[in-house]
């Protein structure tokens, strides 16, 4: 990524620089000092709760605060994660069902509303057919309109049909795709030259093959950009699996999970932190990983065109 | 004289086909076919997000409309009953339908703090000299990454009153009279929740300005440079204007998202007596919520509707007047 200089040095600048020499690097100094104390601030919070983790419960209550635990123990870890542990005597799963619950649900819905995004991008950006223009500006309408003022109807509509209390609502919905990566698929599609699909065709290729084929390897880190981002919406999803999941703990996902540990285990801090390490650093580590697919995604997603 | 018009463009149509006539027929045929194979499967393939809108989105929109004139105690259809516009009336006489408005407007303020805030260390993170500039973006974008409910449960673990870390830290170094009760009573407690806020709405914010920046033609500034501008000129003049589109999508975006604020707030506020000290947890959603779920039997559906429509209407109120105020600068 080329970066851009905005405050004080730049290339041109040699004569200032040399006359502001101690006063440019105490501009650094303080630069460096305020990025430091603000990358404290985001992760001293996650430092505190992994470190009291474990930390036996008893720890975590007394009213003095350690920064290193007294004595180290994994009994909250124990009784999040083991199969017949604490929490699944009072929820029907335990952290790891909650875990594959909210994998299942979240990558179900995000890979084929990817697809079916990129699809219908791909037939507005490169395709003649009846109605394009109303479909296209039909779909960035509904991009105005927030969801939340459906959500008594709607599940009044799922609970006419026998669909609460169940992950259903949480993943069909999503695999029609979405307004917003239909117009950023359409947006990519627009940039890849004819020339390659029109030899796609006279190789024999069909439209939906074209797209299988040609345009979506073209296209893998948009999609894998769009995809992390679906993703982490879905696995950090609250309002929805809430409602939807009831009381029907089996389909549990960890956020749900984390909020009925809260309410459960009102003062057993060791198993309420714990599941929170565990379902923070699932994504933590996606993230380390595909960092710059991340990036690129938020930058797709603003306008700005990675 | 448009007749006229149309007669020669029907004209002009016979001749292209004629025209066409020179070929042999069957590649015509072929090239019609083609066209309408091209028609069919575009069409086929653009539909499916327009039916999932239509069935999971329309529908239910015209479904909540009908139930916010209805009196709804259970998701049965069938046992509401049809009152008017007393839902409306209800609601707008409520007095704690308009504290969650206004609470909600409350809990915007990290959104503009974290503009700003999201501006001035992505400016700091593009300083050419600097060193570490990845760890420092990966750093801050961690919030984002994971669940709000997550960070939520650990703030609220960090505030709590009798055993939290900060009373911890706060009652060993000042004793006993410094303990705050972050969580039971009002003002800390939506102080609390605004610092937690900007903690975590920031990292976004920070890497969409850094990209925006990054992208500022570098011509520009080589054309500063030559004219001897000041990087506080340099900044005013040629980057904040670049990066104008940036900042009115995050804007537009933060009202968007803030108007249906719920999650921290919700999962905050019911452990806290159900909606924070004073009900100053209780967001627009949080309270639609309650009425339908927590409270069906005094309120219910129809009630929960009509204040879902109040709400849609304000943030369509709110965004036209964004787009209004954006063509007005003429951005």
């Amino acid at each position: 990524m080329s970066e851009q200089i905005l405050a004080p040095v730049s290339g041109g600048q040699t004569k200032q620089r040399k006359k502001g020499g101690a006063a440019h690097k105490l501009a650094m100094a303080g630069t460096y000092l305020v990025l430091i104390v603000l990358a404290l601030i985001v992760l001293v919070p996650f430092y505190l709760i992994l470190i009291s983790s474990v930390k036996s419960n008893s720890e975590i209550l007394s009213p003095t605060f350690n920064w290193w635990p007294e004595i180290f123990t994994l009994e909250g870890y124990r009784d999040v994660l083991s199969s017949g542990g604490e929490v699944k005597l009072l929820l029907e799963c335990n952290i790891l069902g909650a875990f594959i619950n909210t994998l299942w649900q979240s990558i179900i819905p995000t890979l084929i509303g990817v697809f079916v995004s990129g699809l219908s991008g791909y037939a507005i950006a490169k395709l003649k057919f009846p109605c394009r223009g109303a479909i296209f500006t039909f779909l960035i309408a509904t991009m105005m309109i927030p969801g939340t003022i459906t959500m008594v109807s709607s599940y009044m509509l799922y609970d006419t049909i026998g669909w609460t209390n169940g992950p259903l609502p949480l993943i069909i919905p999503g695999l029609f795709g979405s307004a917003s990566n239909v117009f950023f698929m359409r947006q990519y599609f627009e940039g890849v030259p004819d020339e390659l699909l029109d030899a796609a065709k006279i190789d024999g290729l069909g439209n939906f093959t074209t797209y299988l084929f040609i345009a979506l390897p073209v296209s893998v880190p948009v999609f894998v950009s769009l995809s992390l981002l679906s993703f982490i919406s879905h696995y950090n999803a609250y309002l929805s699996p809430l409602l939807y999941l009831g009381d029907n703990s089996k389909f549990y996902t960890l956020q749900i999970m984390l909020k009925s540990l809260m309410s459960l285990y009102k003062n057993d801090w060791n198993i309420i932190l714990s599941a929170c390490v565990v379902s923070i650093l699932p994504l933590m580590l996606l993230y380390l990983f595909t960092q710059n697919f991340f990036i690129k995604g938020i930058s797709i997603s603003s306008g700005l065109k990675g | 004289m448009e007749e006229i018009k149309q007669e020669s463009g029907q004209t002009a149509f016979p001749a292209a086909e004629t025209g066409s006539a020179v070929f042999p027929p069957r590649r015509n045929k072929e090239k019609k076919r083609k066209k309408y194979r091209d028609g069919v499967s575009g069409l086929l393939m653009a539909l499916p997000p327009v039916i999932g809108f239509a069935i999971f989105g329309l529908i239910p929109q015209v479904v909540s409309l009908w139930l916010s004139f209805q009196e709804a105690h259970s998701f049965d259809f069938a046992q509401s009953v049809f009152v008017g516009f007393r839902n409306f009336g209800e609601i707008l006489s409520d007095k704690s339908f308009y504290l969650a408005i206004g609470n909600t407007v409350f809990y915007m303020i990290p959104t503009f703090v974290c503009i700003a805030l999201g501006l001035a260390i992505a400016v700091l993170i593009s300083n050419k000299g600097l060193r570490g500039k990845k760890f420092f973006r990966s750093v801050f974008f961690v919030p984002y990454v994971c669940s709000v409910v997550a960070t939520t449960v650990m703030w609220y673990w960090i505030f709590e009153e009798d055993y939290g870390i900060l009373n911890g830290i706060l009652v060993s170094s000042f004793g006993e009279g410094a303990r705050v009760g972050w969580l039971s009573t009002e003002t800390p407690f939506r102080m609390a929740m605004l610092f937690m806020l900007i903690w975590s709405g920031c990292g976004y914010n920070i890497i969409l300005y850094q990209s925006a920046i990054a992208s500022v033609d570098n011509t520009l500034y080589e054309a500063a440079d030559i004219d001897g501008a000041t990087s506080a000129q340099k900044f005013f003049h040629i980057t904040w204007p670049s990066i104008m589109p940036t900042t009115f999508f995050m804007f537009i975006m933060g009202v968007i998202n803030g108007l249906q604020a719920f999650t921290t707030q919700q999962v905050w506020g019911d452990q806290v007596g159900g909606q924070g000290p004073n009900q100053s947890a209780l967001t627009a959603v949080y309270y639609i919520y309650r009425k339908a779920w927590v409270e069906p039997t005094t309120y219910g559906m129809g009630y929960a509707s009509a204040a879902s429509w109040i709400l849609a209407l304000l943030i369509g109120l709110v965004t036209v007047i964004n787009f209004r105020v954006k063509k007005r600068r003429g951005d």
